[in-house]
Parts: structure tokens; C-alpha cells; sequence
């Protein structure tokens, strides 16, 4: 018997209904709380998830459920790479907002815009690098300057 | 006719007009950021406020409510990132459109739509004020707990090809809605320790997440769009043939947005939502929905203007502000010593009926600054693709962290965009997740108010007949989704 991937879903599903019932479990119990208390809603949604797990996994045993938007019908290869390509992307703006204390808003911003861009096809040029650092300086004056919101100029700023 | 005569004497003689100018155009800028909700836009304005004429600062507030609602549908569609909690519903067929080249008819119509549901709903706050306002008084805890299941029943709907991924991801939104603070006992839930967690999830940054960050992720690697024609970068309105297609779904908005606007609490998303999911049902092209649906861009977007009007019904006439922007209008109201409630109409008339002739402004004006800024934004948003993504994940970064300064919500709305991908590759719907999200909290706070107040009977449910309407509306708005949804398109592939 081979498992699909809404097997792996429904058993995921319900793995994380466990886990959440059992962080629910940990809430502590208030002198002010009332009959439901803090954990009763967390608890109902973990049951009632584990039961949509396992309606999955029986709904698929019985009958392939149909895909979402037959994106997953991609080759596995091209599949993997847009995976790696998202991935990549997460890290940049992972990396933004490790770096946006560090470097400060205005640089950070800058970096973004041109290493997402660069990322995403565009040749690394004089104009790129112009536009990228009009467009950090520019979203800081609007922010920093127009809207008053304090943002970090980095700890490189005097 | 006082009402009139006080309404065009503050529209001309003072400073009404440009404040609801400058309101409109600040709310439509404040609503398309992601992250800057509408009260926040209005929460900013504020302090500016404090030397105005009352009616021309009230007007500016109410204003920017105005422009926000509606600013909040331009990301919505060009973008797939609602501007605010009420614009996710915008987002289903709207961004469908975008990506069919029809981004300009799609702004066209949500221009229009929200231009008729705004008229209406102030057409509605003039005359009906009074009778309207006892409305807002028959919502007990009971009531607004069946009016947030009522909400959840359109999960159904919006399950796609799944029910039960639908279901999963709703819950998976409620779960969402535990995080922080819990509602009666003040205990801390699923925060970790995080102070940043204590005030729960917002909504707004789940949809960031799940609409924007995933967008970007998936975009990244596919090829660049084709160069969009000059004709696919202009905005389009309603033609007259098209009109006659939209009414029905207007008056959808109308209807569910005026009884949405009247529940303190109920707030725009729900009326969004309910609307397109009621639209999709009574349309002649229901196979349209998802797909890139008119019908689903006007009846959301018409629902939720309404709301901005009706909304200031139960605020004027008892004090109550039933959403954070109306609570940041009553603080502009008692910032000028004016005091809402029942008082306010024989004290302050002139203030009360000028606000409505700025209202009226507002609405017009929105048109006017729609038809000005619309068409740049379509082109803007059809310029080179690495520089789109570039761009428009520094507007997301940049919009979500000026709200609160806080990288935790950074890393939220990240972790929401993985999230959102993985959802995709798995088949799961999103948009039950947003409603859970979005409704969650309304749902548990009101359901165990009524239980301390009934002493843990649940009969309270059914004895209050306004939640016993709700929830009988909830229960055959689930049959009749389940039923249509999967129960009729098996039977007739069976008989085929």
C-alpha cells in the first residue's frame, strides 16, 4: 500500500492536533477562570482536527481526493527547483530582518530591493543598484519622515 | 431639511471640503498599505485634529475611514494583498482579474461599487438613524457569538474542491485566533513566553502571509508576465450592460453590509465575506466565482462601504463604537467635548448633519481620486517583474513592521507566507484560514460571556432570538453550501 500525499496531510494533521491538545493542556487554570476555561476552545479545535485528519486519511483511502489547483502536477525536477527558488527567497527575507537592526532600515530596505530583484532575473547594474538605493531612501523619508515611525538606522550610525 | 441645509452650509462654508479631501486621499494611501489598517491611518491624523472646526476635524476622520475601506481593495486586487481585514474577499476574484489582464475593470468596479454601498449606507445613516440604532442594542454575548459562526458557515463555500481541506484550514485559522491573551481568565495562551504574542495574532498580518508572501514565493520562479497592453493598464468602469450584471450582487452588499454595519463588532470582513458568498449564490454565473467573477469583486467591495457608514449609526446614537476605526472617531468626537449618544443630535446638530454633507464628499471624492490614481497604480504593477516582487515586498516588510515597530511581526507574516506556500502545494484552501483568524476571537469571547451569564446553560443560545435567527442561518447556510458545493455536482456526475 502506497500512502499519497493527502495520507501523509491527514496523519500530519492529526500529529498537530496531539501537539496543540497537548500545549493546551499546559495552560494554567486561572482562579478567575469560568466553566470552559482558557484551554476548553483549544481543546475542542484539537478534536475536532483530529477528526478532520482522520476523515482525510479515510476519505483518501476510499477516494482520491482531487489536488488543489494542479500546480502538484508539475515534473518532480521543475517542482523541486520552484521549491528551492521559494526557499531562497524565504532566506533573503529572513536575512532582511536579522540584518534591519544591524544595518538599519534605510541600507536593509536597499539590499532587499536589489537582491530580490537580482534573484528574480534582473541583471546587476549601475541602474539597478541606483533604483534599489533611491527606493530604500525614498520608503525612509516616507515612513521615517512623513508617517513619524520610528525605524533603526543601524548600530553603524553614530 | 435641516439636515440638507446644515450639511451644504458645512460643505461650503468652511474647511469640511478639503478635510474630506485630505482624508480621502490619506485613507486611500493608508488602506493600500499593508499592515496600516484604517483605524491606524485614522489613529495618525488624530493629533492634527485638535485645532480644527469639529466638523471639519470629524469630517477628515470619517473621511479616512472612507478612503481606507476602500484603499484597502487596490492591493487587493493588483497585488493580491489586502490593504485591510475587509479587502480579503477582494481578493478571490479581483486578483483573478488582475491576472487576466482586466485589472482596470476590476478597479472599476470595486470604485463603483464602493462609491453605490457608500452613498447607500449614508443615505441610510441620514434618515434611519434612529430606528435602525435599537438594532445594535438586541446584539447580546449570544447573538454575537451566532453572528461569528454565521460568519464561519461560509467555509463551506470557500473550500474549493475539499471540504474537509476547508475545514482543516478553518481550524487551523481558529487556532490562530487562540493565540494570546485569553478573553475572560487573562491567561496567556501558545505565546512562549513573548511578550509580542500577549496581545494575540492580528488578522491583518496572517493575510499578509498567506496573500502576499506566498504570491511573492510562488512568483519568484515561474517566467515573467508578458508586457500588458495599453489597453489592460487603464482603468475601466462599469459599462451600463454591466451594471444590469451587477445589481443584484449590490444589492447583496447593501443588505448584508447595512445589518453588518448595525452590529457593533460585526465589522466589515464578515459583511465581505457573507456577501460574495451570497452573490456566488443567487448569480446567473456562479462558475465564475474563483475564477475571476465581476459580481465577486462588487458585492464584497459594496458590503464593506456600506459598513463604513452604517457603522457610525450604533456610534452617534449610544456611544458605542463597534470597530476600532469608530472607537478612534468617538476619541475625535470627545476630543472637541462632544459626547455621543441620544444628547449628541439636540447639542451638537450642526456637527452631526455637517459630518454627514462631509460623508457625502468623501464618497464623491473617492470616486474622483479613484479615477486619478487608479490608472498609475495599474501600470505601476506592470512594470518589469523582478523589480514588481522587489517592490512589493518592501512596501509588505516596510507596512508591517511601521505599525508597531516590532521584528516579531516581521517574522510572523514570513512564517505566514511559508505557510501559505506549503497550503498551496498541499491543495489547502486559505481563505477558511483567514475567516477562523479573522473570526475566532469574536466567536470563544461572546460564546463563554454567554455561558458565565446563563451559568453554564447553553439554552441561552436558542432563548435569545436574535442568536437563535443566526444560528438557524448558519445552519442552513452550511446545508445549502454542502449541498450545492458537493452533495449536487456528484449526484450529477453519477446520473451522467
Amino acid at each position: 500500500m502506497t500512502l499519497s500525499r493527502d495520507d501523509f496531510l491527514g496523519l500530519g494533521v492529526m500529529v498537530l492536533a496531539a501537539a496543540y491538545w497537548a500545549a493546551a493542556a499546559q495552560i494554567p487554570v486561572s482562579l478567575l477562570s469560568d466553566a470552559v476555561g482558557a484551554d476548553g476552545a483549544p481543546k475542542m479545535l484539537a478534536i475536532a482536527l483530529a477528526v478532520c485528519g482522520a476523515l482525510l486519511v479515510v476519505a483518501t483511502r476510499l477516494k482520491p481526493v482531487p489536488a488543489g489547483d494542479g500546480e502538484d502536477e508539475a515534473d518532480p525536477a521543475v517542482r523541486r527547483r520552484t521549491n528551492l527558488r521559494a526557499a531562497g527567497l524565504v532566506a533573503g527575507l529572513g536575512a532582511y530582518a536579522v540584518l534591519l537592526p544591524i544595518l538599519g532600515y534605510p541600507l536593509a530596505l536597499a539590499l532587499l530591493i536589489g537582491g530580490v530583484a537580482v534573484y528574480g532575473g534582473a541583471r546587476l547594474s549601475p541602474t539597478l543598484v541606483a533604483i534599489a538605493a533611491i527606493g530604500g531612501l525614498a520608503f525612509w523619508l516616507f515612513f521615517a519622515k512623513f508617517l513619524g515611525v520610528m525605524l533603526p538606522l543601524g548600530t553603524w550610525m553614530p | 431639511m435641516d439636515i440638507l441645509s446644515s450639511a451644504v452650509s458645512a460643505l461650503l462654508g468652511g474647511w469640511t471640503l478639503p478635510a474630506a479631501l485630505a482624508g480621502v486621499v490619506w485613507g486611500i494611501l493608508g488602506g493600500a498599505l499593508p499592515g496600516l489598517s484604517p483605524s491606524v491611518a485614522m489613529a495618525l491624523l488624530l493629533p492634527l485634529t485638535y485645532g480644527m472646526d469639529p466638523t471639519a476635524a470629524l469630517t477628515m476622520l470619517a473621511a479616512v475611514y472612507v478612503g481606507a475601506e476602500y484603499g484597502g481593495s487596490i492591493p487587493a486586487i493588483l497585488i493580491r494583498t489586502p490593504g485591510t481585514n475587509a479587502a480579503a474577499a477582494t481578493t478571490i476574484d479581483g486578483y483573478e482579474l488582475a491576472r487576466q489582464g482586466r485589472a482596470g475593470e476590476a478597479l472599476g468596479i470595486s470604485l463603483m461599487a464602493g462609491f453605490v454601498g457608500g452613498l447607500f449606507g449614508l443615505i441610510l445613516l441620514t434618515i434611519a438613524t434612529e430606528p435602525m440604532a435599537a438594532v445594535a442594542l438586541a446584539f447580546t454575548p449570544p447573538a454575537y457569538c451566532a453572528l461569528g459562526i454565521l460568519g464561519l458557515s461560509v467555509i463551506a463555500s470557500l473550500s474549493g474542491k475539499s471540504l474537509i481541506k476547508g475545514l482543516i484550514s478553518g481550524i487551523l485559522g481558529l487556532m490562530i485566533a487562540t493565540v494570546g491573551t485569553d478573553p475572560v481568565s487573562g491567561v496567556s495562551r501558545f505565546t512562549g513566553g513573548s511578550p509580542d504574542l500577549l496581545g494575540g495574532i492580528r488578522p491583518i498580518l496572517v493575510m499578509v502571509g498567506l496573500f502576499a508572501v506566498t504570491e511573492m514565493l510562488s512568483q519568484i520562479s515561474t517566467p515573467a508576465w508578458d508586457k500588458a497592453s495599453s489597453r489592460d493598464t487603464r482603468l475601466k468602469l462599469p459599462s451600463f450592460k454591466m451594471w444590469k450584471r451587477l445589481w443584484k450582487s449590490q444589492v447583496i452588499g447593501c443588505t448584508i453590509g447595512t445589518f453588518e454595519g448595525l452590529t457593533p463588532g460585526g465589522g466589515g470582513s464578515i459583511a465581505a465575506f457573507l456577501s460574495y458568498n451570497e452573490a456566488r449564490r443567487w448569480s446567473s454565473h456562479p462558475e465564475e466565482f474563483g475564477k475571476g467573477s465581476i459580481e465577486g469583486v462588487a458585492a464584497p467591495e459594496c458590503a464593506n462601504n456600506v459598513v463604513t457608514a452604517t457603522a457610525l449609526i450604533p456610534m452617534l446614537s449610544f456611544g458605542i463604537p463597534g470597530s476600532n476605526s469608530a472607537a478612534v472617531l468617538l476619541a475625535g468626537f470627545l476630543l472637541h467635548g462632544l459626547i455621543p449618544g441620544p444628547m449628541l443630535f439636540q447639542k451638537a446638530p450642526d456637527v452631526v448633519y455637517g459630518l454627514y454633507g462631509g460623508l457625502f464628499a468623501a464618497n464623491i471624492l473617492m470616486v474622483l481620486v479613484g479615477l486619478v490614481i487608479l490608472t498609475p497604480c495599474i501600470w505601476l504593477v506592470n512594470r518589469p517583474k523582478p523589480y514588481l516582487i522587489a517592490f512589493i515586498l518592501a512596501i509588505v516588510v516596510s507596512g508591517v513592521y511601521a505599525t508597531d515597530a516590532s521584528l516579531s511581526d516581521l517574522w510572523l507574516v514570513l512564517i505566514m507566507g511559508v505557510v501559505g506556500y506549503g497550503m498551496r502545494w498541499l491543495g489547502i484552501p486559505t481563505l477558511p484560514m483567514v475567516l477562523g483568524a479573522v473570526l475566532g476571537f469574536l466567536v470563544e469571547s461572546n460564546y463563554r460571556r454567554s455561558l458565565v451569564l446563563a451559568r453554564g446553560d447553553h439554552s441561552i443560545f436558542i432563548q435569545d432570538p436574535v442568536s437563535l435567527g443566526l444560528l438557524l442561518a448558519a445552519v442552513a447556510l452550511t446545508a445549502y453550501s454542502v449541498w450545492s458545493e458537493f452533495i449536487k455536482p456528484a449526484r450529477k456526475l453519477k446520473n451522467a
